[in-house]
């Protein structure tokens, strides 16, 4: 009886091991391409001591870059941002954030407040997979999943991943249990320049009004920050394209108004901040390439040291410490696309050819 | 142990191939292109009977691939071209006198995923254009849409035909692929 037992559990426990160890195969590593799938986790490796944490999408993922505000103001900070971030999930990011430290400054970049349901599962896959476990992220799933999501595939991804055998590369096995960061505190980084040529005019819409959705979880940052004492800051950031709607802007100016926080529109001060669009974008206005970040970085640092009191923490040598070790990496990464800029003409890895798709 | 054993195998095959049939229409493996819109028609299926615009009887509907489309039309006045935020595909509008044409890409292929008509110079295949009235619209394209805030939507296939009116006026005609 007692052997039949043994025998069963071991046949369980490799079975288990098994089905995981396929798992970890089969899912996606956004290693070689599309690396904003990896953001989300690569938070869980930080030091999680950070004065500012900035919440979004792409615009806050490639204009704002951690490591130029320290260099600049010692300031740490990290940026939760993922592709196409919506804004129920920008709030369970910041709550589960808050569950490791507290930051004195959240910064939400409000585009997302256009979209007021769910809307695809690739993006949301590239948000929620990367999250660990908690209340949080079964909040977040619940908020995102698409018609014909199931919330079954989010706690075992096999199921939705099964059909990837097919093709499956080398870089599914090399990094199975392990990654090295492609980003810096949450910044992708992109060297290369590609001007804006057109900036299309936005298109007429039925009601410029955003949804109900989007202003409860608004609402919800909104009173997570006062109730654990955060400055909540909202922003736009200054990428051109999509078009930023002035019913929209006013929107935010009015809410920021009404609870008593700040909304930057930073699209209206580009010339201050010295963005050339000529040279500062790396896909013609959308996101901002590294000099465009770093211009936008210093700008912004300027106002969170001078207009919100945070102080620089150079002189900490610990946070000195893990902050160089960092810097150090941005730099060898800032070289290397240079190199590979002035060798190609043009950036080849980091990404660039899934964009030139 | 035995039938352990088998009931594992069973689950394990279960969910590594068994389910492949679920898998039409959803979104397509994130390390592919973004992809939960339908795919294009490929060749023996029938082809959807998608809303179509015509200038100058060239004739172009949604989801009908781009490439003679737009050679037909010529050079335009102006290209637009946008990643999406992760670099799943590139959209790009080609601006012609009068509307504007928004494709989306398949692998190398682009097909149609808008017309956006911008002024009086070109009309539906009924006739409405920029600055019609409300009861133009309805005379012209009948009473099977839906209403929202301003807005009236013609389905058909896997397109729209979407009316924004402001008091009571047409402002803006948009052909689109249901997403």
């Amino acid at each position: 009886m007692s052997k039949k037992i043994i025998t069963n559990t071991i046949a369980i426990i490799i079975f288990v091991f098994i089905f995981f160890f396929l798992q970890r195969l089969l899912m996606p590593k956004y290693m070689s391409e599309i690396f904003e799938g990896n953001l989300i986790e690569e938070y869980y490796k930080s030091n999680k001591d950070h004065d500012v944490i900035f919440l979004g999408d792409c615009e806050v993922f490639s204009n704002i870059s951690p490591a130029s505000l320290w260099e600049e103001e010692g300031i740490t900070s990290y940026i939760r941002g993922s592709a196409q971030q919506l804004i129920w999930q920008s709030y369970y990011l910041l709550e589960e954030t808050l569950k490791y430290e507290k930051p004195q400054v959240v910064v939400f970049n409000v585009l997302a407040m256009k979209y007021n349901e769910p809307q695809n599962e690739a993006y949301n896959r590239m948000t929620l997979d990367g999250m660990r476990w908690s209340k949080s992220k079964i909040g977040a799933i619940k908020a995102s999943m698409t018609e014909g999501e199931h919330f079954i595939e989010y706690v075992f991804p096999i199921l939705r991943y099964h059909s990837r055998w097919s093709e499956l590369t080398g870089e599914d096995f090399r990094y199975m249990f392990g990654k090295k960061p492609l980003s810096h505190n949450g910044y992708l980084m992109r060297a290369d320049i590609k001007p804006v040529a057109k900036i299309p005019e936005g298109r007429p819409l039925p009601d410029y009004q955003f949804g109900e959705n989007s202003y409860y979880y608004l609402d919800k940052i909104t009173r997570l920050c006062k109730d654990n004492d955060i400055e909540l800051i909202l922003i736009k950031s200054p990428s051109v394209y999509p078009y930023w709607y002035e019913e929209w802007d006013k929107q935010m100016i009015d809410y920021a108004k009404e609870n008593d926080i700040s909304y930057i529109n930073f699209l209206e001060v580009v010339d201050e901040i010295g963005i050339d669009y000529e040279k500062d974008t790396f896909d013609g206005g959308l996101h901002l390439n590294l000099s465009g970040a770093e211009k936008f970085t210093k700008y912004f640092g300027e106002i969170l040291t001078n207009d919100f009191g945070l102080q620089s923490r150079k002189d900490d040598p610990v946070l000195a410490s893990v902050w160089n070790e960092k810097l150090e990496y941005y730099n060898w990464m800032k070289k290397d696309q240079m190199a590979e800029i002035a060798e190609y003409g043009k950036l080849i890895s980091y990404g660039a050819p899934a964009q030139a798709q | 142990m035995r039938k352990i054993g088998i009931f594992m195998i069973v689950i394990l095959a279960l969910v590594l191939g068994g389910c492949s049939s679920s898998d039409k229409g959803k979104a397509k493996d994130n390390n592919s292109q973004v992809d939960n819109v339908k795919e294009p028609n490929s060749e023996g299926e029938d082809k959807i009977d998608n809303f179509a615009f015509k200038y100058n009887n060239i004739e172009m509907a949604i989801d009908d691939e781009a490439k003679e489309i737009l050679d037909k039309l010529g050079e335009p006045m102006d290209y637009f071209e946008a990643p999406s935020c992760a670099y799943q595909g590139l959209d790009r509008t080609y601006y012609y006198n009068g509307f504007e044409i928004t494709t989306y890409a398949e692998g190398e292929v682009e097909y149609i995923a808008s017309i956006l008509l911008v002024d009086d110079t070109v009309t539906t295949d009924k006739g409405v254009y920029i600055g019609s009235s409300v009861d133009d619209v309805i005379k012209a394209h009948g009473e099977d849409y839906e209403v929202n805030t301003g807005q009236f939507t013609y389905t058909k296939g896997d397109s729209q035909l979407q009316f924004i009116f402001k008091d009571d006026y047409v402002v803006s005609i948009l052909y689109t692929k249901i997403i």
